[in-house]
């Protein structure tokens, strides 16, 4: 490994060498880095800059907790290097930079940010408003975090898992696998999530004796990832950050996908019975004067570059700390080379004595109580200055590396998330949950816990809790690991240590948003005294990182440092997503499934251009000519076929179905005879129009209706839900996608069928509204139905899908000779919009009803039997005034027709068109809209705005309708 | 005289190496090179219907009737002739085994086998493919003898029977609406191949659920 050291926590693949581009230079690393230790391993220290200030911004910490570390990678902006493998190929730009990271023109900015302070925005610029334009170009080509190109087309693959389990565990530390194994032993289903690329939390990268046997951490660490990822009853998901925890213990996460993943991301969706919660902790930033610098990082970082990824963090340290890991980790790094200078704890006692004698055995001076107040250095880090809290002395040591933390503090976002209550606990100085919610337990680190036999033994009893509520142990099993767990250390006393003394005007408190402990002492100074209005008037915590930097420091500086009545820390507000990712993520594999006519293949093949239609796929037209001249012609002059398979088609039977009928339907369904067609409406409570068909009655209380495409999904739970209260026999099947329909219509269609079968099909013996079966080729069984929906000479064959491509070839057979042709949805709309048939959605909207559109006349009001739904209100709405009705209209003066949708307007709006179109029959164009009462009779003149316009109107005039065969005389021949 | 052919709706990418027409069918029985690895397999064909009200006699073989399912989502699979109870008033019946029953001639039964499709999945890895698809609970199903699972599979509603006849013998039966049925078939497979799935002919079926009732039995 080239400058790499071999050590038995390694978690790169020294075999495996990759390289990448980052600023057009290629770097190289292994497999198993992430692209911010490749780039810190090949002498990168300055990774980007800050968004206000443009400051060069470092390698922190290897968690995600800041934006310092986002890049551009492969098209993508704000991918965070520290915690994203770095893989062979990848195209990496730093972003929020003008030139590059390291020389940044804007970089002056840092010397005006007097003239930003907390809260700029909502008061600058407002005045003189003349300079708000230009205030505005400005601070957005400044600000912002990365820019999406909307060409780059991605081609990540994602996918989505929707798991079910027993247990949840989040967190793969010691904590989350002893209880995974705890509770799969006792023969649990558990999904155990941890965040980072491999199980072991907090153990994998350290060396210290797990035990008397002097067996280190890491070994311990290896062990019992084995044993859960070897485990029958746990599915491990490594690098998968929890996203939410929501109702009955619903997770959402997301996995990044490995080299032999099928996916880049796949999303995680899980159901666990219970969840364990062991996230652990994280280290809390110190706060001092340019304590973002780079070179400044955590010591666990630090440490974590060394021990994971065999990187040595500098050269010369000095490390400031505030709990024992610290001290572990300056030790640690000092035996693998560093030159650690001091180390200046924060505690003026508490520190464990082993770690101590070590210190000294190694020579390396601890400045009890003293704390680091300012980093030194041009772009990076040079010197550091050291104080006691009282500010009395300083030291200033000259380094490359300043290891910096103010404590521990807890991950308990999942556990707000959950519903968990948070208060201040003086003894750790996190905060914690005082009552945990059913189904919830925690367990590890979290606490305060930092022996760890206690962390292993809290998970174990966190699954033994979740066990005995499942009654799978036994109360006294409990309280056997409980009396263990009393005889190993507690929680341990936490540093409570906020900020150092001296200038708080560069000391950062939230580095995504460049947010100073000056600007929230500026707030503060304004009245805002809680730390959710802190946190937004200052915007700290509001970026990328999710207050993972700020979340902690700001509630505690505030109580700190304000003189309010209640002095108690509160925690700021936690939501979802804890950890953000692509939207992409949550899209999933994208699987957005449409229906399918039978005879979709056929239609594509003879060049229908398909369009989405609801929950269909239905061909719009055929061919290019978006006139529709040819269809309409076929239509109106010869014979045509259509693909109506998306109606909505239902068996309802039984001794009650016709006082079902009765209920749902306008229609007096008692004079349906068999062999008739009988076309009625369905209204709602309202008497508002919502659904039409036709209803036949194939035998005695058994009948076949069909319904619009749109209300094909509901129409069974309607009609359940307006009898549900009735003692009625009767059953209800959907067939809509049981049979396919193929509309035969134009005046030549009689002829087409006489061809096909020897069923009479006279106009005598199968006139208009009729209804038939009959065979055809002795093979299709056809329910046919004589309609006149576009206007002319129609049939409905309704024949069981999956015959319904060979028939259609059938007919296209027969209709060869004499040039049958297809047509599509947009030349049915025109046909039906000459005779005034209307479309229920198209011609209609919520507050339509029955007679708006002129369907009264399916209104049986005195019919026998209950009355139909909405009948009250067909009855106080039938002569109601100011009501919009449906007319028909021409335009005047032009040849164009407006756009569906369009308003009508003089000094309001008066109505809107509802379909208009230019009919190829009239040569003219010709609409329908729903108008004001004033606008209804018959010559009124109206005026339709259509967008882009530009003021001039179109005119139109109401006529009569139907505009076809006012008569009906052609779908009756 | 030209026989029409009944189409299903899924399309599965493969070469036909044994076909058959059965009942105006033309069932794909094996796919050339097809492998014993997880199956993906259109039953497109095999009968259903669906059976209401409370007088509903005769809904299966003349000689036996099988003992109706009474709790909804209950299932019995009984000589290939699968009964499941959808709700307090409802049941289908699954012809799986193709044996010579049709439809029953009864006013309460409804042919349905051309509104709904049905895919087979056939190995332990439909498990982890159904994940990919459905956040219904599968493996639930392990406490039950037989059950249907009504919910969302690629957010189309479906019937979802698991049907398990040792840790090896999985077969997971999807049912949606006809229409979406070219769709759900690429979506199944798609989701399936990073676990090896492959369209299987409707042989493949045959034998596996004559070795499910030899389990049963």
């Amino acid at each position: 490994m080239n400058g790499r050291m071999k050590l038995p926590t390694i978690g790169i693949d020294p075999d495996k060498k990759i390289t990448l581009t980052y600023n057009r230079k290629r770097f190289h690393g292994y497999v198993g880095d992430t692209i911010a230790t490749l780039l810190y391993a090949e002498g990168v220290r300055v990774f980007g800059r800050s968004l206000k200030y443009h400051r060069p911004r470092g390698l922190y910490s290897l968690d995600g907790e800041s934006s310092n570390t986002f890049m551009n990678v492969n098209g993508f902006p704000n991918v965070c290097a520290e915690k994203t493998p770095a893989l062979e190929g990848m195209q990496i730009k730093p972003q929020n930079v003008r030139w590059n990271p390291v020389f940044d023109p804007l970089a002056f900015m840092d010397k005006f940010s007097w003239a930003m302070p907390a809260g700029f925005y909502y008061h600058m610029f407002h005045k003189p408003a003349a300079l708000w334009p230009t205030a505005l170009r400005f601070i957005r080509r400044a600000a912002g975090f990365g820019i999406l190109n909307p060409e780059t087309v991605f081609e990540e693959t994602y996918e989505e898992k929707y798991l079910n389990t027993d247990l949840c565990v989040v967190g793969g530390g010691p904590a989350g696998l002893s209880a995974a194994l705890t509770a799969a032993d006792a023969g649990l289903k558990v999904v155990l999530l941890e965040a980072g690329p491999c199980l072991g939390g907090f153990y994998a990268y350290r060396s210290a004796p797990f035990s008397n046997d002097g067996a280190p951490l890491y070994e311990r660490a290896k062990k019992l990832s084995r044993q859960a990822e070897a485990h029958p009853r746990i599915r491990v998901f490594k690098h998968a950050p929890v996203v939410g925890l929501y109702a009955d213990n619903l997770i959402t996460a997301f996995q990044v996908g490995d080299t032999d993943d099928s996916f880049d991301e796949c999303y995680l969706e899980i159901r666990g019975r219970k969840v364990i919660v062991a996230t652990g902790c994280s280290e809390r930033p110190a706060m001092f004067a340019h304590n973002e610098k780079p070179g400044v990082m955590q010591p666990g970082c630090a440490q974590r570059l060394a021990r994971t990824y065999g990187i040595l963090p500098g050269k010369r340290a000095v490390f400031s700390v505030g709990h024992d890991l610290g001290l572990e980790a300056a030790l640690d790094l000092a035996g693998l080379g560093v030159d650690v200078l001091g180390v200046a704890d924060v505690r003026p006692d508490g520190q464990h004595p082993d770690l101590l004698q070590a210190l000294e055995e190694r020579g390396i001076p601890i400045l009890k109580g003293w704390v680091a107040t300012k980093a030194k250095g041009w772009q990076t880090l040079e010197a550091v200055c050291l104080q006691p809290l009282n500010g009395a002395h300083t030291k200033t040591v000259a380094c490359d590396l300043l290891a910096a933390s103010a404590g521990m503090t807890p991950l308990t976002g999942l556990l707000t998330l959950g519903g968990a209550k948070l208060a201040y606990d003086d003894h750790t100085g996190f905060f914690l949950p005082r009552k945990l919610p059913e189904g919830l337990e925690t367990a590890g680190r979290l606490w305060g816990l930092n022996d760890p036999m206690a962390i292993e033994l809290s998970g174990k009893l966190a699954a033994s809790r979740i066990l005995k509520d499942m009654g799978k142990i036994s109360k006294n099993e409990t309280g056997a690991l409980t009396r263990r767990m009393s005889t190993r250390p507690g929680p341990v006393r936490g540093s409570k240590f906020v900020c150092a003394p001296g200038s708080r005007k560069k000391a950062f408190l939230c580095f995504d948003e460049d947010a100073t402990l000056k600007h929230v002492d500026q707030a503060m100074a304004l009245g805002f005294n809680v730390p959710e209005l802190i946190k937004r008037y200052t915007s700290a915590g509001t970026g990328p990182g999710q207050g993972g930097i700020p979340g902690h420091n700001l509630p505690l500086y505030v109580a700190g440092t304000y003189s309010a009545p209640d002095p108690r820390p509160r925690p700021t507000t936690v939501r979802p997503p804890l950890t953000p990712t692509l939207m992409a993520t949550y899209a999933g594999a994208g699987h957005h499934l449409n229906k399918r006519t039978p005879v979709h293949d056929l239609q594509v093949a003879a060049g229908g251009k398909m369009e989405v239609v609801g929950a269909w796929l239905r061909a719009r037209r055929f061919g290019d000519d978006r006139s529709l001249s040819p269809e309409i012609d076929a239509v109106r002059t010869n014979v045509a076929m259509l693909d109506a398979s998306t109606l909505g088609k239902f068996r309802l039977w039984g001794p009650d179905a016709l006082k079902v009928l009765q209920r749902v339907y306008v229609s007096d369904m008692d004079r349906l005879e068999p062999g008739k067609i009988r076309y009625s409406a369905m209204c709602n409570e309202d008497g508002c129009v919502i659904d039409d068909g036709v209803v036949i009655k194939r035998a005695e209380n058994d009948y076949y209706l069909t319904t619009t495409t749109g209300r094909a999904g509901v129409t069974a739970q309607w009609i359940r839900y307006h009898t549900r209260y009735e003692d009625w026999q009767y059953a209800i099947v959907n067939l809509t996608d049981a049979f396919g329909v193929i509309n035969l219509a134009g005046p030549r269609a009689r002829e087409v069928l006489e061809a096909l079968t020897d069923a009479d099909v006279s106009n005598d013996a199968f006139g208009f509204g009729a209804y038939r079966e009959f065979t055809i080729a002795d093979t299709f069984h056809v329910r046919a139905m004589r309609l006149g929906f576009v206007g002319e000479i129609s049939y409905e064959l309704h024949v069981p899908a999956s015959f319904m491509p060979a028939l259609w070839l059938h007919i296209e057979a027969a209709g060869k000779p004499i040039g049958i042709t297809n047509f599509g949805l947009e030349a049915q709309n025109t046909l039906r919009m000459e005779k005034g048939h209307v479309i229920l959605g198209s011609e209609s909207e919520q507050r339509t009803t029955l007679h708006d559109i002129g369907l009264g006349f399916l209104w049986h009001r005195d019919k026998p039997g209950p009355d139909p739904v909405g009948g009250f209100a067909l009855r106080q709405t039938e002569n109601q005034t100011g009501r919009l009705k449906l007319v028909g209209f021409k335009t005047v003066g032009t040849t164009d027709a407006p756009r569906d949708g369009s308003p009508i307007v003089d000094t309001r709006i008066r109505g809107y068109v509802c379909t208009a179109r230019y009919s190829h029959s009239l040569k003219q164009p010709l609409g329908m809209a729903l108008v004001d009462q004033e606008l209804q009779a018959v010559g009124t003149k109206f005026d339709i705005y259509q967008d882009g316009c530009r003021g001039e109107l179109m005119h139109a005039r109401v006529v009569e309708m139907p505009f076809y065969d006012p008569q009906g005389l052609r779908m009756r021949m | 005289m030209t026989e029409f052919l009944r189409r299903s709706p899924v399309s599965l990418p493969g070469i036909p190496k044994t076909l058959e027409v059965i009942d105006h069918w033309e069932v794909i029985q094996a796919f050339k090179g097809e492998s014993r690895g997880p199956a993906l397999i259109d039953l497109s064909l095999i009968p259903r219907w669906d059976a209401q009200l409370e007088n509903v006699k005769a809904l299966g073989r003349e000689d036996k009737d099988p003992n109706p399912p009474e709790r909804p989502g209950q299932c019995i699979l009984d000589q290939g002739l699968l009964c499941a109870r959808l709700n307090p008033w409802q049941r289908i019946f699954w012809n799986l085994g193709l044996a010579r029953v049709s439809v029953p001639d009864d006013a309460a039964c409804t042919d349905i086998t051309d509104a709904t499709v049905v895919l087979a999945l056939l190995g332990r890895e439909a498990y982890g493919i159904m994940e990919k698809l459905s956040s219904m609970d599968l493996a639930y199903v392990g406490t039950e003898d037989l059950v249907v699972l009504q919910g969302p599979v690629a957010h189309v509603a479906c019937q979802v029977v698991v049907l398990c006849g040792g840790t090896d013998h999985v077969g997971v039966l999807v049912s949606c609406a006809r229409g979406y049925g070219a769709e759900m078939g690429e979506c199944l497979l798609s989701a399936g191949r990073s676990l090896g799935l492959q369209p299987a002919g409707f042989g493949r079926f045959s034998s596996w659920i004559n070795n499910m009732d030899h389990h049963n039995h």
